[in-house]
């Protein structure tokens, strides 16, 4: 037996093990709003290892509580939010303290070939025992709070392919939206994910969302396209591997909101997993005039490490107004656009490459 | 390559507000930026309108077309390259705002604005249609104008041509705001690893107030701030300079190069599957 399989098979057995909720009906209000303003609160959290489901889903559901104490519609979580079940692996607990103590901030690992394939290889084996096990925890969790739940992401198969992907439950517990990741780190493309090519949008009390993910936030492309599907709020669930700089950060969903007019929500995993330290501040955006302290930030959490939950009531209409009404409405240039089109058509990263030597 | 970008702001353009101050500061700003051996100096949009309009209060006839014939004079007598900023030009009967980039004393290469705000368009100003790169010293390079600078479409289009320096003059007309400004230029030169040279111009033309900083940025994985240089309001300074070093731009590219990641499946669906 591989380390893989016996690895996978592990979490596999404790993942057929899915709580279930103390209450499956839901006691608390959840009447649409009819104003078409929303209440979005969104994650920012540790990773904390678990040895079963229920910890697990003891965690999500504090944020959930607190969340509807706060009137919330919808409640977002982070990028790669499964993280916290390789604790289900006997050793990783001291592993993973070890790995953190002996981390050094100076040393760039290169990705090996061999690492990359055994974490194929791992995500390949628990990806369908995850989705399923996730599915079923946070359609429990969004039935018995009647909110709107963005899952954050996780690693699933699909014709024998991974990608990274996100789930939004309705009130009901529901799938009704299934976004997959449309830009990939360098390191998850050597992990062998592949990435999506389509992008979904849902109406939520009258509010057309999107939840990009992650990298899809460093490209400008995703947010003109979802513009032109009439997008009012951008959801990234964010898991980022380098410490927080506040210029990287901005390079992200608050520089697109900016470009392209829309409410930016930004959730984010932080902490420890396999040597790797994770940070990134929890946030919404909206462009530079619409928010009081003028820079654009809605509302931030107050450090890039540790529990957060951030919430604000977003009003669509401002954005809607605003996009319309300013000196810098973006405006077209289909003669330019369409070189733009034709561009991407030709394009092939060996000739940028070869174009961008000096 | 040392390159330059000139700081108009609000102190100076009252300082140098008559048609002849406004010589005297190009004088000086050109002497200056030789100086120090710089190579290219970018000057703010408007710059050469606001030199129109102190020449129109004297009574005296002056065009752009003279404007670019002093910045050609200059850049011949002092050996420096001077991109003019945007000038309101006519070509077949049509108003665009253009920018020339001035080399050996003549005009190398010059490029309409692409995008019009609100204000531009009640001016009556259009449209230009193509990005043009051109190649300095064996760098590919770009002029992206004011408006221009807050469509990320421009930059994409310009990196995915090649190119690795990109001048850009700026002036908004919006009210003041330097998160505003930092979603044009600067957040491009992150999403393209570029170099840009963004040159601002303060004061008031055509009854509007017109606003801009001048920054000289570099793609954050070279420098923790993404910006080599900027203006600092408590300072008087005529212009700001950076020792641009393309080997290390190109090693910046070589460990991440957005451009690789670029998804043209997805792309289908931009600009309306890219029907007029």
């Amino acid at each position: 037996m591989s380390l893989c399989t016996f690895l996978s098979s592990g979490i596999n057995k404790k993942l057929s093990r899915i709580p279930r909720s103390e209450s499956s009906f839901n006691r608390f209000d959840c009447t649409e709003k009819s104003d078409g303003r929303i209440v979005v609160s969104t994650v920012q959290r540790k990773i904390r290892l678990v040895s079963d489901l229920s910890a697990y889903m003891e965690n999500m559901e504090k944020f959930i509580l607190q969340s509807k104490n706060r009137n919330s519609d919808l409640i977002v979580f982070p990028e790669y939010n499964f993280f916290d079940i390789f604790g289900f692996i006997p050793v990783m607990k001291p592993l993973n303290f070890l790995l953190k103590f002996f981390h050094s901030e100076n040393v760039q690992k290169p990705d090996s070939a061999d690492q990359n394939t055994l974490m194929h290889d791992i995500f390949f084996m628990l990806a369908q025992g995850i989705e399923e096990s996730m599915k079923i925890l946070y359609s429990q969790l969004a039935r018995k709070y009647g909110i709107f739940i963005y899952s954050g992401t996780f690693i699933i198969k699909r014709r024998n392919s991974l990608y990274n992907c996100g789930f939004l439950f309705d009130r009901a517990g529901k799938v009704v939206l299934e976004q997959m990741k449309t830009h990939l780190t360098p390191s998850e493309e050597k992990m062998g994910i592949t990435c999506g090519n389509t992008l979904e949008t849902f109406l939520i009390n009258g509010v057309r969302f999107a939840f990009p993910i992650c990298m899809d936030a460093s490209y400008f492309e995703v947010f003109r396209i979802l513009m032109d599907m009439n997008t009012d709020v951008a959801v990234i669930p964010i898991a980022n591997n380098e410490e927080y700089d506040i210029s990287r950060a901005a390079r992200g969903i608050w520089a697109r909101v900016q470009e392209t007019p829309m409410y930016g929500i930004k959730s984010s995993l932080n902490g420890w997993i396999m040597g790797q330290k994770f940070t990134g501040k929890a946030g919404i955006f909206a462009p530079v005039n619409l928010t009081a302290s003028q820079n654009g930030v809605v509302a931030i959490s107050s450090a890039p490490s540790g529990d957060f939950l951030i919430t604000s009531l977003i009003d669509p209409s401002s954005i809607r107004l605003y996009s319309k009404g300013n000196e810098y409405s973006v405006h077209h240039n289909f003669d330019f656009e369409t070189q733009n089109f034709i561009a991407y058509k030709k394009y092939n990263p060996n000739t940028i490459k070869k174009k961008r030597k000096p | 390559m040392k390159v330059s970008s000139a700081v108009f702001s609000s102190s100076h353009n009252r300082k140098y507000c008559e048609y002849n101050d406004i010589l005297c500061y190009l004088d000086e700003l050109t002497d200056s930026c030789c100086g120090i051996s710089s190579e290219i100096v970018v000057l703010g949009s408007f710059f050469g309108e606001n030199m129109i309009s102190a020449a129109k209060k004297k009574g005296i006839i002056f065009t752009y077309t003279d404007y670019i014939s002093i910045l050609c004079h200059l850049s011949l007598k002092k050996n420096i390259c001077i991109c003019s900023g945007g000038v309101i030009v006519v070509r077949k009967k049509e108003k665009f705002i253009e920018s020339f980039f001035i080399c050996g004393g003549k005009v190398a290469f010059s490029q309409l604005q692409l995008y019009t705000s609100a204000f531009e368009r009640s001016l009556g100003l259009s449209q230009g249609s193509n990005l043009e790169i051109f190649e300095y010293n064996g760098v590919k390079c770009s002029i992206i104008q004011s408006t221009d600078t807050l469509y990320p479409n421009t930059f994409r289009y310009a990196a995915m041509q090649g190119a690795r320096l990109i001048l850009c003059p700026t002036g908004f007309y919006n009210s003041y705001n330097k998160y505003f400004q930092f979603s044009g230029a600067w957040n491009n030169c992150q999403m393209n690893n570029l170099f840009c040279i963004e040159s601002g111009f303060n004061g008031n033309l055509y009854q509007k107030s017109i606003w801009g900083e001048s920054y000289i940025h570099t793609p954050l994985n070279m420098l923790d701030f993404g910006r080599i240089s900027d203006y600092d309001l408590s300072q008087d300074r005529l212009f700001i300079y950076a020792d641009l070093n393309f080997e290390r731009l190109s090693e910046c590219s070589s460990l991440f190069d957005p451009l690789e990641g670029l998804n043209k499946n997805l792309y289908e669906k931009l600009y309306f599957q890219g029907e007029k």
